[in-house]
């Protein structure tokens, strides 16, 4: 058998990956190839080390507040997002309204009331441009996912 | 090593709180279903189910308890709204996986805390002299794979998850990931050895 089938052999053997013909193949070579059979030891050694490394486990709290962090966070953002909405409709609503009467107002001179829709227009173009950047930036996510 | 696929293992749900007539097994398929139509309590189910294996991931790749924490609920966050457009009849856990990987990858590429952020705060080996150096340079070393080899190693060691399993989670034919680990394993094993060859001169 040649050699680097079984260093990956060895390799699947730590792994408990072997089914008992491999495992037959592997010992028979084993005993017949001193070079193989360094590979297994310092494989070995390897194993030893990496089976020593783990994570930290958090507290337990981490577990039992999961689901209820989920949770909450999941119905916030609804709560932000109606908020939102609201606060989009009544904000053009009140421009609509504002900008009605200004211009019915005939007592206000037409310097003002130009000065007024330019800032009232300069609102609502940066108000476009945030839900589209915010648009934007979810497609590109959406982008993101298909790439593996 | 079970061959079963472990990811398609049923849930046993109780009764009361799914609101079923009896106790049955639901299949993660059925489940998911719920969720689909708005149930948030049968997300509950599947987020109890994947939190801790989310967070480990998470962990691994960003170092950061907090900030895996967060990032891991984020992705549930984020699964649930895009819930409707998975398939049910695939598992949920390598779905998920993506989005989670993403969301990690995002926060490396987006900021510099990484460095700032102590590795004794994150893991340990499990010895009685917790050997600082040898952590450290191990740890190194599977920061310096590549992203595939990096994944295998880390749900291997740190998640003891099989070969199956892990072609499960990654989409990816298992001689695929046997080699990566292969590989990986190689790579890290001379890391090891030229380190301890260096302590003993």
């Amino acid at each position: 058998m040649e050699h680097k089938k079984v260093k990956e052999l060895i390799s699947s053997y730590f792994d408990g990956e072997l089914d008992n013909k491999e495992k037959e193949l592997a010992e028979k070579h084993l005993k017949e190839c001193p070079e193989c059979r360094r590979e297994f030891e310092g494989m070995k050694e390897f194993e030893e080390v990496m089976g020593k490394m783990e994570f930290k486990k958090p507290s337990k709290e981490v577990w039992e507040v999961y689901w209820a962090s989920v949770y909450n966070r999941l119905e916030r953002r609804m709560g932000w997002i109606l908020l939102s909405i609201g606060a989009m409709i009544l904000l053009f609503f009140g421009g609509y309204k504002a900008l009605e009467g200004i211009i019915q107002d005939t007592t206000i001179p037409i310097i003002l009331k130009a000065g007024i829709l330019a800032l009232l227009a300069g609102v609502v173009v940066l108000l476009v441009s945030l839900i589209r950047e915010r648009f934007f930036v979810r497609k590109r996510e959406r982008y993101k996912e298909v790439e593996k | 090593m079970s061959k079963e696929l472990v990811l398609r293992r049923a849930f046993v749900l109780e009764s009361t709180e799914l609101d079923m007539k009896e106790d049955r097994v639901a299949s993660e398929a059925e489940i998911i279903e719920r969720v689909q139509s708005g149930d948030k309590e049968a997300y509950h189910f599947i987020v109890t189910r994947y939190m801790q294996r989310a967070y480990y991931i998470a962990l691994g790749f960003v170092h950061n308890p907090q900030d895996a924490l967060d990032i891991s609920q984020e992705a549930f966050i984020k699964a649930f709204r895009k819930i409707k457009k998975f398939d049910s009849n695939k598992p949920f856990f390598p779905w998920f996986y993506q989005l989670l990987k993403n969301l990690c990858l995002d926060y490396l590429k987006g900021s510099q805390r990484r460095e700032e952020v102590p590795l004794n705060g994150v893991r340990i080996l499990k010895t009685e002299k917790d050997d600082r150096e040898m952590k450290e340079v191990l740890w190194k070393g599977i920061e310096d794979l590549s992203l595939e080899q990096k994944e295998v190693i880390l749900l291997r060691y740190f998640q003891q998850y099989s070969y199956r399993e892990i072609a499960d989670i990654l989409e990816k034919p298992m001689g695929t990931v046997m080699s990566s680990l292969y590989n990986a394993k190689l790579r890290l094993k001379k890391i090891i050895g030229r380190y301890l060859g260096l302590e003993e001169a």
